[in-house]
């Protein structure tokens, strides 16, 4: 008993759960190619679920795991000044198609927040709720960064932003089929607008086309909204 | 571009700078926040992108390094999506609110998108 009480403590600490977080990381990356890449094995997905239960088997706090998990919560605030380097490499695309381009990614990336954010203000839903879901088609970490300054909660803008860009990968061969357009520009255009990271992970099966400008589009949109939101509402 | 295949020290020495490289330019922008009413992340790739830009191409070390990091960033996110189990009841008493705005709302802004690229891009 004594021992089991030692070793529990052991575990509660920052480097046991890091450790285990990685352990957990690494499975689901194992998981997800077992399954093709299938958008369901999500990573992120299966790694939270597999921390939160391993939280409530050990029977501990979610918060104090979180607190725990820190040192790695900070760190993907510099690792998201990286995206630097694909936003980059981008510039030259955007100078070479001009702002045709621009503009289905601005007219898109504003209309799904204020869409869904209409959305819970009819419903009357918390102000820090609505607050959340206005990043909700912006790129994870910037959604994060920008929940933070908006009044919303990052968690929340995280998961948010997962299930918009399941969505939107699973609905788009239906809608390529009702609007008969298919083509890999709109094709890119869209999953990088609206699907932002995920999206951009199908676009890259797609074509190489499409992957190019589903990356312009998510860096474009990323960094526009994130500035417009913060601007007008921060 | 074919790099020349650096030894493993110095390779180790690249991914020391490359960190500390994104370590000062976030910190950086953590400082301007008292000054501009953005997200920090957003502000330090703006200070890096000047680097690069002004450098004319992106420094090799950089290059060969972060890549590496950026393919893994969905680890980082973890420790912030955890905090939804903390919000399971909200979620429950929401669920209809949410599934219109994540579902409904993704799939009207898609049509859009589609539609208006389709418009705009078929000439070119």
């Amino acid at each position: 008993m004594m021992l089991l009480i030692e070793s529990a403590d052991v575990i509660r600490t920052s480097a046991m759960w890091i450790v285990l977080l990685l352990a957990c990381y690494g499975l689901s990356l194992r998981l997800a190619r077992l399954c093709n890449q299938h958008i369901i094995a999500n990573p992120i997905i299966i790694t939270t679920s597999l921390m939160l239960l391993a939280s409530q088997w050990i029977n501990i706090n979610v918060d104090i795991v979180m607190g725990h998990l820190h040192p790695l919560a900070y760190l993907l605030g510099p690792l998201t000044v990286g995206l630097a380097l694909p936003v980059y490499n981008q510039l030259a695309v955007l100078k070479s198609l001009g702002f045709k381009v621009l503009i289905p990614i601005f007219i898109g990336g504003l209309f799904a927040p204020i869409s869904a954010f209409s959305v819970l203000s009819v419903f009357e839903i918390e102000h820090t709720w609505q607050m959340t879901m206005l990043t909700k088609s912006i790129t994870t970490p910037f959604a994060m960064d920008t929940a933070n300054i908006l009044g919303g909660i990052a968690g929340l803008a995280a998961v948010f932003v997962i299930i918009t860009g399941i969505v939107g990968v699973m609905v788009l061969p239906l809608l390529n089929r009702v609007l008969n357009i298919n083509d890999d520009k709109s094709n890119g255009l869209v999953l990088g607008t609206i699907a932002h990271g995920i999206g951009t992970a199908k676009a890259v099966q797609l074509s190489e086309q499409a992957a190019g400008f589903a990356s312009l589009a998510l860096c474009v949109n990323g960094i526009t909204t994130a500035i417009t939101l913060s601007v007008l509402l921060g | 571009m074919v790099d020349s295949r650096p030894s493993r020290g110095i390779l180790c020495l690249e991914h020391i700078a490359a960190v500390s490289v994104l370590l000062g330019v976030y910190e950086c922008g953590v400082l301007l926040t008292q000054f501009i009413p953005l997200p920090a992340t957003i502000i330090g790739v703006f200070i890096l992108l000047g680097l690069f830009i002004l450098l004319g191409h992106i420094p090799g070390f950089i290059r060969r390094t972060i890549p590496q990091y950026l393919s893994h960033m969905s680890l980082f996110f973890v420790p912030a999506i955890m905090a939804v189990w903390l919000f399971q009841d909200d979620v429950m008493t929401h669920w209809l609110a949410l599934l219109l705005a994540l579902f409904g709302t993704t799939v009207l802004s898609m049509i859009l998108v589609l539609w208006l690229t389709h418009r705009l891009l078929k000439s070119s």
